[in-house]
């Protein structure tokens, strides 16, 4: 394994009398994007700012490729190796350019390089074109542009960002990253980024830390994060709706039956007979049938009948919740909702496959 | 309509590959593309699923990715 770029040791923050962060060890890999993702409140900007070095922790050290940093000139030192990027692009009232070039000179950096390297980085992000405009008149898409150029241009070692696309409007955040996600795929600049957004999430980070009341409860792989939570709070924010407590009442080959309430899921699962735990199951994975489908006709081993209690447009698809003696949540397409005409009251069977279930065992 | 999931697609059983827990299925359609599916072992017994049997391949267009070259 990489040694990490970054490490933070027992890293431990008190506001007031509140505990807002207390992290063991968090570790930034070279070259990794690392989202931080969490619930408002959660801790995720404290960590940011203190892994930045903008912010003094109460308790807990920072190394550096091993090294522990140590006095006030070292932290400046490494500073200057960081860039931050916020919510807001923080431009100063002059052109864009001298926007992108300021943090260059500010580093010693002579003036042609300045401005050859502020013009390369406007370009890979589009707006070359807007480099002699004044910055105010920029919208808020561009001005984010050019805020994330200038802290590239300063060809950063780690670069820090706190929900850089969140104010932009859908097209024009989604218009970025795209644009974000290529930059980074060619220059693999370590960087770390806190969001709320799971989808951000999935199409920016190489690593996902799930962060809640100031702990890091779950880091790892993207698709083993969101499909593998280790706790309710994790799943609940990574999406997985359907979080229901159960005990295992039945083990054969692999296949864990799992009581809840009174109604029976087969899981693929080797967990013991006896076992308390919490199903875990994505509303994408749940599929609607009219009650006159033979369930016997499918592979899907989980047939719920139930009761539509629940009908909730989300743009081009529909959140069913249905009571199967506890509530689901199948999100379905609009079409297919339409053409199956869903009401509220309405009996209906919802299957899903053992494999989508996801099983945490409570210690 | 009777089902939520948007793609039901028919085709022959190509192959059978049995595992511990599951099973790996591959449809053939008729336009000769191949589906693969892993299923419960215990679900395919239950289907009754041989080689060269009809059967469809029911997908959410939520579980389907898109690629280009």
């Amino acid at each position: 394994m990489n040694q990490a770029v970054l490490e933070a040791r027992q890293l431990s923050m008190v506001l007031g009398e509140r505990q807002v962060l207390q992290i063991p060890s968090f570790q930034v890999l070279p070259g990794e994007t690392l989202v931080i993702m969490g619930p408002n409140g959660s801790g995720k900007t404290t960590l940011l700012l203190c892994l930045a070095l903008l912010l003094k922790p109460t308790a807990g050290s920072l190394a550096y490729h091993g090294t522990t940093v140590k006095d006030a000139a070292a932290e400046l030192q490494l500073r200057r190796r960081f860039a931050v990027v916020f919510q807001e692009p923080l431009l100063l009232d002059t052109t864009v350019l001298k926007n992108v070039t300021m943090g260059l000179h500010l580093r010693g950096i002579d003036s042609q390089e300045a401005k050859q390297r502020a013009m390369e980085w406007l370009g890979r992000f589009g707006i070359a074109a807007l480099a002699e405009q004044s910055a105010r008149t920029l919208s808020g898409g561009e001005a984010q542009r050019a805020s994330l150029a200038r802290a590239l241009a300063l060809q950063p070692e780690v670069l820090f960002m706190d929900e850089p696309f969140a104010n932009l409007d859908a097209p024009t955040r989604q218009a970025l990253i795209e644009d974000f996600e290529r930059i980074l795929r060619e220059t693999k600049v370590t960087t770390v980024m806190v969001t709320h957004d799971r989808n951000e999430a999935l199409t920016l980070a190489n690593r996902v830390a799930v962060l809640i009341e100031g702990n890091l409860r779950q880091i790892g792989l993207p698709h083993e994060v969101f499909a593998s939570p280790t706790d309710e709070g994790v799943a609940g924010f990574v999406g997985v709706e359907n979080v229901l407590p159960g005990v295992v009442s039945a083990q054969s080959k692999g296949i864990a039956t799992v009581t809840v309430e009174n109604q029976k899921i087969d899981a693929v699962s080797e967990l013991p007979a006896g076992s308390r735990v919490t199903v875990c199951l994505h509303p994408e994975d749940v599929t609607l049938a009219q009650p006159a489908v033979e369930a016997t006709t499918s592979s899907a081993r989980n047939h719920l009948t139930g009761t539509v209690i629940k009908v909730f447009p989300i743009g081009s698809q529909v959140r069913i919740t249905i009571d199967c003696g506890f509530p689901l949540i199948a999100l379905i397409t609009r079409r297919s909702f339409e053409e199956m005409g869903l009401v509220t009251g309405q009996n209906i069977v919802a299957s899903f496959k053992a494999s989508s279930i996801y099983l945490i065992p409570h210690r | 309509m009777k089902l939520s999931a948007r793609n039901i697609l028919k085709g022959k059983v190509k192959q059978i590959k049995v595992g511990a827990v599951n099973t790996e299925v591959t449809l053939k359609l008729a336009s000769g593309v191949e589906v693969v599916s892993i299923i419960t072992k215990e679900s395919a017994e239950n289907l009754g699923l041989a080689k060269g049997k009809e059967a469809y391949a029911v997908i959410k267009a939520s579980s389907v990715m898109i690629a280009v070259d």
